[in-house]
């Protein structure tokens, strides 16, 4: 029958479509080597190189430190309220508190500091770039160093949270998990590359978080310079402005952490090789940065809540229970999902106008509901806890959660949605592109095409398989079925007469199908036909 | 011309999302209305206690002259009270040492 030490190897769904690249790999078995040389294989696999991808790293690098600029130089120009206040107010020494909370309120300058030597560095690199003028090799390492030494810095903040509370941070582990499961194995028809996918939870948790954070932080001081001044000899008046002060901050975080997973979602676009670009595929990136600033925000949040429990009145147990259970795909996720979706959409679009349309409509969805949602669901709890009492279990199990997530709730109908009519296109798609490779040639018979098409059908066709012949056909099955349904992906972004290396790349799907056809373990019987009796 | 009937072509299956997308942006755009009316009407404001408004020119000076300045206090106490020459130096030494008993209670003692 079958098969190989390679055919009962995991089936590369994701391999890269370069020359040279995965497919043959996938085709022909992978080649012995280390696990670095591996991992770094499959990342240069996954990730473009080329100058233009490198060009828009760098352009989304600039535009966040130059968003960071901007708060630094606001922070500088704001009126002083209380004499002896330093020029930047996040250098303030109002109480000196030891332990994790003293050393999270000073990771801010830290950040300060480390953010100007990142761009000093960066600065340099690239001087050192257009000074040499380095190799293609050296050209992509310093670009990628630069990235680094720049954005690194903001990563500090969500790591010193998670180190601080690493039991926190464990307990969030397992419903953050489940979710970057379901969002891997819920697309259809094409995924997007599981690498693609941690480096989108990455950015949300380190990128979103520390830049969001950090951006706060000095906002809270400017804004409080601006709106406190004249204010200094009213101590009521004063304590008003700060209150005042954290509902404009509510907004600016909102407008902040929506750009920055924008510009997350349309770097990942461009750097990550993947087969399909449409709403689905930003929707799930989207959702993954907001999963990854969820996880760092829940670990904050429950740690502070539980320690503050006697004056905020809220435990750090129902925090967990709220956010990392049934809220677990709202807030960050369900916002990240609808920005995402819009970004997505607007790479498929062909018209300038589409385009604009879709990526601002998913801007403005995802920082208005972010806003509203603060504001909203603390007036209605306020509201509602006038008659109900606070913590007992109706309250804990069922009023707190509900006030929570009713008004997140159209948001993520909507997410949903999306994700139901993008994936109902998708399948619409696949059957159209399906069809016409095998009318066009042989790499898909049309008895296989409608297995192809429906994900029902195609899971059968491999339990089938399974009972018929085994495992290791079923495995094997499987990947020639991945295989026809890349070169169905291809087919349907590239509708038109081809030629150069669009075609070459369909040749090279085409040849490695019949690859794997002609594989030992893949017989012809292993693809049902429609009405073949199976037992 | 055809290029663009091509694109608005292509572009037609994605209607359906981009109205989707539409909605929730309408949908933001009100509740975040409703957010900064409850917001500036001050509905979710916290409530703080009132603190006495300090004086403009900052907490009052200490008079440089007119201030009254304490009497002098006395540094010598009495020793003795008044009208008495002074306490008594010796005590009696010769006080009896028996003392009548209790006499007997009928029935004993309670």
């Amino acid at each position: 029958m079958t098969t190989g030490p390679g055919d009962t190897g995991p089936p590369r769904r994701w391999s890269p479509t370069v020359p040279g690249g995965g497919h043959h790999g996938a085709a022909g078995g992978p080649p012995q080597a280390s696990g670095v040389s591996a991992a770094r294989a499959a990342v240069r696999s996954a990730v473009r190189d080329d100058a233009e991808a490198r060009a828009r790293a760098l352009l989304v690098v600039r535009l966040t430190i130059a968003l960071y600029l901007a708060e630094l130089l606001l922070n500088l120009l704001r009126p002083h309220v209380q004499p002896h206040e330093p020029a930047l107010s996040i250098f303030e020494r109002t109480t000196r508190l030891s332990g994790s909370v003293g050393r999270l309120l000073a990771t801010p300058r830290t950040v300060f500091w480390l953010v100007l030597a990142g761009i000093v560095a960066g600065v340099l690199l690239q001087v050192l770039v257009m000074a040499t003028r380095p190799d293609e090799r050296r050209a992509r390492t310093l670009t990628w160093l630069t990235v680094a030494v720049v954005l690194g810095p903001f990563g500090l903040i969500p790591l010193t949270v998670i180190a601080e509370y690493p039991l926190q941070a464990l307990a969030c582990v397992p419903g953050t998990a489940f979710a970057l499961a379901l969002l891997h194995f819920g697309q259809r028809f094409s995924r997007i590359p599981a690498m693609m996918l941690l480096a989108a939870f990455a950015w949300g948790a380190l990128v979103v978080f520390g830049l969001g954070r950090a951006a706060s932080n000095l906002a809270f001081g400017t804004l409080y310079g601006f709106m406190g001044d004249g204010a200094q000899s009213d101590l009521t008046r004063l304590a008003e402005r700060q209150y005042d002060a954290l509902d404009v901050v509510v907004v600016h975080s909102g407008v902040v952490n929506a750009l920055v997973v924008a510009a997350g979602v349309a770097l990942l676009l461009v750097l990550f090789r993947h087969r399909v670009t449409d709403a689905v595929t930003g929707l799930v990136v989207g959702a993954a940065i907001g999963l990854g600033y969820n996880l760092v925000e829940s670990t904050l949040i429950i740690r502070l809540f539980g320690t503050l429990s006697a004056f905020t009145g809220t435990t750090g147990g129902f925090e967990y229970w709220v956010r990392q259970s049934i809220g677990l795909l709202g807030g960050q996720v369900a916002f990240g999902a609808v920005l995402g979706a819009g970004f997505g959409l607007a790479a498929q679009a062909r018209r300038r106008g589409g385009r604009t349309r879709a990526a601002l409509a998913g801007l403005a969805a995802a920082i208005c509901g972010a806003i509203a949602t603060e504001t909203l669901a603390a007036w209605l709890s306020r509201i509602v806890h006038d008659h109900v009492s606070v913590g007992g279990p109706l309250d804990t199990l069922v009023v707190s959660p509900f006030l929570w997530l009713l008004p997140q709730a159209p948001f993520i109908v909507v997410a949903v949605l999306l994700l139901a009519v993008g994936t109902r296109a998708r399948a619409a798609a696949a059957r159209d592109a399906v069809a016409a490779e095998a009318a066009s040639g042989t790499a898909i018979t049309r008895w296989e095409a409608p297995f192809l098409a429906d994900p029902a059908l195609r899971f059968w066709s491999l339990v089938s398989t399974g009972r018929l012949y085994g495992r290791g056909s079923a495995l094997a099955l499987r990947r020639l079925q991945l295989a026809q349904l890349d070169l169905a992906a291809w087919r349907w972004q590239h509708p038109g007469v081809l030629d150069g290396p669009a075609k070459e790349e369909g040749d090279r799907l085409r040849a490695r199908v019949m690859l794997l056809r002609t594989r030992p373990g893949i017989r012809p019987a292993a693809a049902p036909r429609p009405g073949q009796v199976t037992p | 011309m055809d290029d663009t009937r091509a694109a608005e072509a292509a572009d037609d299956p994605l209607r359906p999302q981009l109205l989707l997308l539409m909605a929730g942006a309408v949908i933001g755009v009100v509740l975040l209305g409703a957010a900064l009316v409850i917001d500036l009407t001050g509905a979710n404001d916290v409530r703080t206690p009132a603190v006495p408004t300090m004086p403009s020119g900052g907490l009052p000076t200490m008079p440089s002259q007119g201030v009254p300045t304490m009497p002098n206090l006395p540094t010598l106490f009495p020793t003795a009270p008044p009208g008495a020459t002074g306490a008594p130096t010796e005590l009696p030494t010769n006080l009896p040492t028996n003392l009548p008993s209790i006499p007997q209670i009928p029935g004993g003692a309670p």
